[in-house]
């Protein structure tokens, strides 16, 4: 009796740690309902609550924590800021806590579209609450959170401050074989068998969907004997290009096929069936560690968000010299948006401020050169701050220009700003100053320099994202030849774009892709397991009833020793 | 009424750490596994799911191999060892177990990680063997969970009794059945389920290994808890508590009677 309940005892403390996590969900849940039970008695604790504490849930790593501090002193409050790894983590801590225990979050479009849908999010009126940040968001980028509706009266522009926005591509070792720069335009290079075991793929459902819906898109059509699931697919695609006027409509309908479609299983599928394929030619999935893994080398390519790929081109550059490079294959891609939104009971006051405090353009362009994402905020300021990092631009009187200086903290030399001026090409060159509105034409603070010993690119315009309605100055960028690659990162052309689209919520039918996502990661030749598993089974039975009959026939022998 | 102290006072900490950590959890699970997500209803949706769904027992079936493996290499590599180690004659000082026990004092999230490199570095990448570097991951970390049960045994054995069985006439290979493995079976035993139950549930030395190849019934039940859904996830949280429990009843079915009672499980 006593071992039993040992035995009891140890079993249920597995139990307890195999649950851990979910007895913590529930604690909340139950506080959740109860908080729903008394809903008058939620609102006076919202009300209740600390007006000078500003509670933020963002992703890990995605701002520069001296902002924080300085919001702090400058607002008089206590920001408690709280990091979380995956968006689906956020929304399960959320809908947990009760409300009003966050003020304000960060998190990706869909994620937004479906907390919005939930009733989690109250309404945010940006050009009310949101001055600054209305100001300076960038037209370009703003408008596409209007297409993602809530109902049919609203759309996500109508909850979300946008914060960063990319584009999902690919980063490759532009050195590694003559003709991955030519590959690379298609998704089909990670199919492809010259790549076999060099290539990363995220371990991120929706990510790896996209790759898996492109390349089915661009290459089913040219498959013999279709599938039921395929000819259903190819049917979807025709449906989609119908109902297009531009390539870009054409890509966004294909996106949508899996919320639209009525047999959207299929759709599912067939991504499945592309991804399986996808998988035998692979390194592995990555869920971190791709940033440093393409940077020691032991992956030549990798599924990235630009940001990331901003980072790791300049590490890669800074420490090793590897040349990385970026792209967004011509097949269509995925652009995606991370915004802000007010959770239900949040302190409205002092959130909307510190969406401003963001939106200010100095504060906007540290925020970028610290993270690396690119900011929905199109200011001079940061366009000022891609151009000195990138290359350089037309003189502009406003801009503060910067002479040669030693960086202290990265301990390296800075060389003064360049610009262009009259066709002509000119250096800011006295040491440790900074000076705005003297003409290049002044040879007190500037020198003029050979074009050629620039080694720049092509002009790389930025008009269609900085250029409002006041600017009168061009934003074209002439970026040195090795940056190049990282500014079309950090800021997609407009070409990019339009062969990018919107990945909106699953909806209920995410349920369903998740079953895809665990099939696809579980799937490997079971052969060799149940040969193994069936082996051992046989072994141990055999083994048993070995022993078995041993064990009677030495009972037998014994009696019968003992008769005797 | 004056408040008089009793010495079952003592346990509280305990019941309550109990009713806490154990049992409310086990409910929980129990809770999840059987109501609909959608709902939140009874109802054994999850149930049909996933028997409905092969990949799922494709992975289960992949997990006990793995932890079939893993044991018996454990035991294979570990035995001789602990039989080394718990020999006074060869191993005179404690460094040398304290040497094997060593790499548990580092968190095995670091250590896999490190793992990871030095596997890479001798040219064996989880892209290229994502079996073979899970299993040699395995191996490695559940190594000295084998040794230890089995050391302490040994240390306990009687050592008269494999001298006596020579005496007898037995050769090296009868003593070492019919007398050292009787001897040690409750050390095999409990080396055997602290090997083969938490290899079916890991799943980080899987996925860091094998770069996300290899996947576990602990990961699958990850990569559901990660997308949100709780119930499936705690359905087959609950179906592995089973296959836990069923081994254990099983494993204790070998030990005789009162070797039994020595061991823990």
């Amino acid at each position: 009796m006593k071992n039993s309940l040992k035995t009891c005892a140890f079993i249920l403390s597995i139990c307890a740690l195999l649950t851990a996590n979910a007895s913590y969900k529930y604690s909340n849940d139950v506080a959740n309902r109860s908080n729903i039970e008394s809903k008058a008695k939620l609102t006076k604790k919202a009300t209740n609550k600390n007006t000078n504490e500003l509670v933020i849930y963002n992703c890990a790593d995605y701002i520069d924590n001296e902002l924080i501090e300085e919001f702090e002193k400058e607002y008089n409050c206590v920001v408690k800021y709280y990091e979380y790894d995956t968006n689906e983590t956020m929304y399960n801590k959320l809908i947990l806590q009760p409300e009003g225990t966050y003020d304000l979050i960060c998190t990706s479009e869909y994620m937004l579209q479906k907390m919005v849908r939930a009733g989690l999010v109250e309404p945010l009126n940006v050009k009310d609450e949101c001055p600054v940040y209305a100001q300076y968001a960038s037209k370009e980028v703003s408008k596409k959170l209007d297409t993602m509706s809530i109902d049919d009266s609203s759309t996500l522009a109508d909850y979300v401050a946008g914060y960063m926005w990319g584009t999902l591509g690919i980063i490759y070792d532009s050195n590694y074989g003559d003709t991955i720069k030519e590959d690379v335009k298609s998704w089909d290079i990670f199919w492809n068998s010259k790549y076999k075991n060099v290539i990363s793929i995220k371990n991120s459902m929706r990510d790896t969907f996209v790759v898996g819906l492109m390349h089915a898109y661009q290459n089913i059509e040219k498959k013999e004997n279709l599938t039921d699931d395929e000819s259903e697919f190819v049917a979807s695609v025709n449906r989609a290009k119908e109902s297009a006027n531009s390539e870009q409509e054409v890509i966004q309908n294909i996106f949508d096929m899996v919320i639209n479609e009525e047999k959207y299983n299929s759709i599912v599928e067939v991504v499945k069936e592309e991804l399986i394929s996808l998988k035998q030619n692979i390194f592995g999935f990555e869920v971190d560690s791709g940033k440093n893994d393409i940077i020691t080398g032991k992956i030549k390519m990798n599924l990235a968000w630009s940001g990331d790929a901003v980072f790791s081109i300049s590490t890669a550059l800074d420490e090793t010299d590897k040349v990385l490079e970026y792209y967004v294959p011509d097949d269509g891609s995925n652009v995606w948006y991370d915004g802000w939104c007010l959770p239900n009971g949040s302190n409205r006051d002092l959130a909307t401020k510190f969406i401003d405090f963001l939106s200010i353009p100095e504060n906007a362009s540290r925020n970028m050169e610290y993270i690396g994402y690119t900011p929905f905020i199109s200011c001079d300021e940061v366009f000022d701050y891609a151009s000195r990092t990138y290359g350089l631009s037309e003189y502009n009187e406003d801009t503060t220009y910067y002479g040669p200086y030693h960086e202290e903290e990265e301990d390296y030399d800075v060389d003064g700003n360049y610009v262009v001026y009259n066709g002509k090409y000119y250096q800011a060159f006295v040491t440790d100053d900074e000076f705005s509105n003297i003409l290049p034409t002044d040879t007190t603070h500037w020198v003029e320099v050979n074009a050629e010993g620039l080694s720049l690119s092509d002009p790389y315009d930025l008009n269609f994202f900085f250029k409002n309605d006041e600017s009168t100055r061009d934003y074209t960028i002439y970026p040195f030849e090795e940056m190049q690659n990282s500014l079309e990162t950090q800021y997609p052309s407009s070409e990019v774009l339009d062969r990018c689209a919107v990945m909106k919520d699953f909806e209920a039918r995410n349920d369903d892709v998740i079953i895809m996502w665990g099939q696809l990661r579980a799937y490997t030749s079971m052969t060799v397991y149940y040969v193994i598993l069936v082996t051992v089974a046989f072994a141990a039975i055999t083994f048993g009833v070995v022993t078995f009959i041993q064990k009677r026939k030495s009972i037998r022998n014994r009696s019968k020793s003992l008769k005797n | 009424m004056k408040f008089r102290f009793q010495r079952k006072y003592l346990a509280i900490p305990y019941i309550l750490f109990f009713l806490f950590f154990i049992i409310t959890p086990l409910f929980l699970i129990i809770y999840y596994a059987f109501t609909d997500k959608a709902t939140g209803a009874f109802s054994f949706v999850n149930l049909t799911k996933f028997f409905a769904d092969k990949t799922n027992l494709n992975v289960l079936a992949i997990s006990l191999t793995y932890g079939l493996i893993n044991t018996i290499l454990c035991l294979l590599i570990g035995y001789p060892i602990a039989y080394l180690l718990a020999d006074k004659k060869i191993n005179k000082s404690a460094v040398l177990v304290t040497l094997f026990i060593m790499p548990m004092w580092i968190n095995f999230v670091i250590r896999t990680g490190a793992t990871r490199d030095l596997l890479n570095w001798i040219g064996l990448s989880g892209g290229s063997y994502p079996e073979l570097t899970t299993i040699i991951g395995l191996v490695y970390n559940y190594l000295p969970f084998t040794i230890l049960p089995l050391y302490s045994t040994m240390l306990k054995m009687d050592r008269n009794q494999i001298e006596a069985s020579r005496d007898l006439g037995a050769n090296s290979f009868q003593t070492f059945v019919k007398v050292i493995i009787p001897m040690t079976m409750p050390g095999i035993i409990s080396a055997a389920t602290m090997v083969f139950m938490p290899t079916i549930s890991s799943y980080v030395i899987s996925d860091i290994l094998s770069e996300y190849n290899v996947v576990l019934f602990g990961s699958y039940i990850d990569l559901y808890f990660n997308q949100n859904d709780w119930h499936f996830g705690s359905f087959m949280a609950f179906i592995m508590l089973l296959l836990i429990g069923l081994s254990i009843v099983i494993s204790r079915k070998f030990v005789k009677d009162d070797e039994g009672k020595e061991s823990i499980w």
